[in-house]
């Protein structure tokens, strides 16, 4: 009976906690994912406005960091996939909650994958001005006409000719598609989601990545990065700067 | 098993309950009628107003008598009115404001243009909310020089105001704390939406060449490599609200002496950075930026197109913006500058400065 109360009471606080995402399930219990953010730049923990160093040993001292996760799904051992509806995610440095993604109502199963855009997807993209995450105030959207910038990176850098740098990447049209997937093994084969405990997963974001694979990208040369070639360039590259590091 | 299902139910509801947009709140006095406010869909929904203020036609009447009503000051001279003129966009011409006795603020009065979308007050961003900000001018010493003690005693007396006060919130008590929501609720129908820009953007009108050009002039960071064009404005300008709510610092000296952010962060690396309000109705609420040193707006222009000043912490958008290869400055031509200028005109709403709503109901 006890039992009964409290696990009542916890399913309560997890209907409130559930607000913005989903169509609820009211037939089976529901699980909670947390995805949690982490940013680096070679190997330290990255802040904004401190000066650190990128791997050609370029001043990075950033003052604005924001992307787009987007479109997650998870992978259950048995092999389906589960589609986390409307799931737009503003990642933004200055704002700490921003960097903790609550999944919630997801079925208890044993997943195996999960995988994300980085940046919005171009149905999206071209589909006019949108709410929560996607509302033009977060300013990640230029003008009707350009659309969403998936990944915003600005700052001072002595290597620069300017003293700063400025990336937006963005664009949906090839060849300067910018809208990158990437698809995680969970670390431990398999995670075991229940009603009763929240799963988290770690990600650590090594920034540093921007500026070394598979491209060489030296802010001496690459300052001013407003969608096109040099916007591909970093989405290739920023790519893999993804990994769990950890699951509680 | 007849407890597990009543649970479920009881669980059903409440996601239901839980699940509700709560973006506009309901009235908490049944004496009082809810307003609809008319929101432009172009603006989008990022607002917040607060759950134990929703709008109602009692609020907002009472809170555009106070509003200009010049005895919230100590000496019945001044009212919000004074240093916010709808005609004006509701700012007050001035480069620093004159208050209850004469003397001159620190700073420029801010146009009271969308506020309902902003989420932090004045040049430096210290009130969080309308009803925050409402109550700063009031008590201060150079703007109305009242204190909240006198204040409540002072509307107390005055015949008129008690019904409204009940009428609105329930209690004929005045409390500052309902003058500043009766404020912060006129305030929130400070809408406008019908300038020649947004019915360009309603397909209601179509532009002209120069229009067009205007438009996508303004709204676009500068990339000489790639042959674009911008006057980079929108980078903190941005969406239809034409601002994003976003402080900087736009080199207007090397060394600031308005703090600015700092004042509340106590960052040094937010010294200097201010709010980049709409430009919205920019046409009536010259002098210009937060110490009306530029009388003109193409005063402006030349400011940022060729006197920036690299000041410490002179926002990275505007370091990087050049439309020549590494350029030092904007280097808009001639007939840039002439569109940019045409944008600014077509951000002016005449609705919106001569709509009765707004206007003084003291002066019938």
């Amino acid at each position: 009976m006890l039992k009964l109360i409290c696990g009542t009471f916890l399913i309560v606080i997890l209907f409130f906690l559930g607000c913005k995402s989903i169509n609820s399930n009211f037939d089976t219990l529901s699980s909670t994912l947390e995805l949690h953010f982490s940013h680096r730049l070679e190997g330290q923990p990255f802040a904004l406005n401190q000066s650190l160093q990128n791997v050609w040993g370029e001043e990075v001292r950033g003052t604005l960091l924001k992307y787009y996760i987007s479109n997650i799904r998870l992978k259950t051992l048995s092999g389906k996939d589960y589609v986390i509806p409307e799931s737009y995610y503003l990642i933004d440095e200055s704002q700490s909650e921003s960097k903790k993604i609550v999944l919630n109502n997801l079925p208890p199963d044993d997943y195996s994958e999960i995988s994300f855009t980085i940046g919005v997807d171009s149905l999206r993209n071209v589909s006019g001005l949108q709410t929560g995450a996607l509302d033009p105030l977060n300013a990640m959207f230029w003008t009707w006409a350009t659309g969403y910038i998936f990944l915003r990176f600005e700052g001072y850098s002595s290597a620069s000719p300017s003293g700063a740098f400025v990336y937006h990447v963005a664009g949906i049209v090839p060849p300067n598609n910018c809208i990158r997937q990437k698809t995680f093994a969970m670390p431990t084969h398999h995670i075991t989601l229940t009603a009763i405990k929240p799963k988290k997963l770690f990600f650590e974001v090594e920034l540093g990545e921007m500026f070394k694979n598979p491209s060489q990208v030296r802010i001496s040369q690459i300052n001013n990065v407003m969608g096109g070639a040099n916007a591909t360039i970093l989405a290739n590259n920023y790519v893999d700067m993804f990994s769990i590091v950890k699951v509680e | 098993m007849q407890l597990k299902k009543l649970i479920g139910f009881v669980l059903l509801g409440i996601g239901f309950y839980a699940c509700q947009e709560n973006n506009l709140p309901k009235p908490t006095q049944p004496t009082s009628t809810p307003f609809s406010l008319q929101l432009p869909a172009h603006f989008g929904k990022k607002f917040t107003i607060p759950p134990d203020n929703a709008l109602t036609e009692e609020g907002i009447a009472l809170g555009r008598m106070l509003f200009y009503d010049v005895r919230l000051s100590r000496n019945n001279s001044t009212s919000c009115a004074s240093c916010h003129e709808q005609k004006r966009a509701f700012s007050d011409g001035l480069a620093f404001s004159v208050g209850f006795r004469g003397k001159t603020t620190s700073r420029s009065a801010m146009a009271l243009v969308n506020l309902l979308w902003v989420d932090k007050f004045f040049w430096d961003g210290r009130a969080n909310s309308l009803e925050e900000q409402a109550l700063h001018p009031i008590v201060d010493s150079i703007e109305m020089g009242m204190t909240l003690k006198d204040l409540e005693q002072k509307l107390q007396q005055i015949p008129e105001y008690p019904p409204l006060f009940l009428k609105a919130f329930g209690a004929e008590n005045i409390t500052a704390e309902n003058i500043a929501k009766a404020i912060a609720q006129f305030e929130r129908t400070l809408i406008s939406s019908n300038s020649k820009y947004d019915k360009i953007v309603r397909n209601e009108i179509q532009p002209t060449a120069q229009e067009l050009r205007a438009i996508q002039l303004f709204f676009t960071h500068p990339l000489p490599e790639a042959n674009l064009r911008g006057a980079n404005c929108g980078d903190c300008h941005g969406s239809h609200l034409i601002t994003l709510n976003t402080f900087h610092d736009n080199g207007l000296d090397l060394n600031p002496t308005d703090i600015g952010l700092a004042n509340v962060t106590k960052q040094p690396f937010d010294l200097g950075k201010r709010r980049a309000p709409t430009l919205r109705n920019i046409a009536l609420t010259a002098p210009y930026m937060h110490d009306g040193r530029f009388k003109t707006l193409r005063e402006v222009l030349d400011h940022y197109n060729e006197h920036i000043q690299l000041s410490p912490n002179i926002d990275p958008l505007i370091l990087n913006a050049s439309n020549e290869p590494n350029g030092k400055t904007l280097q808009l031509t001639e007939q840039e500058k002439e569109d940019i200028l045409l944008f600014l005109q077509m951000l002016t709403d005449e609705e919106f400065i001569n709509n009765p709503a707004f206007a003084n109901p003291f002066q019938k």
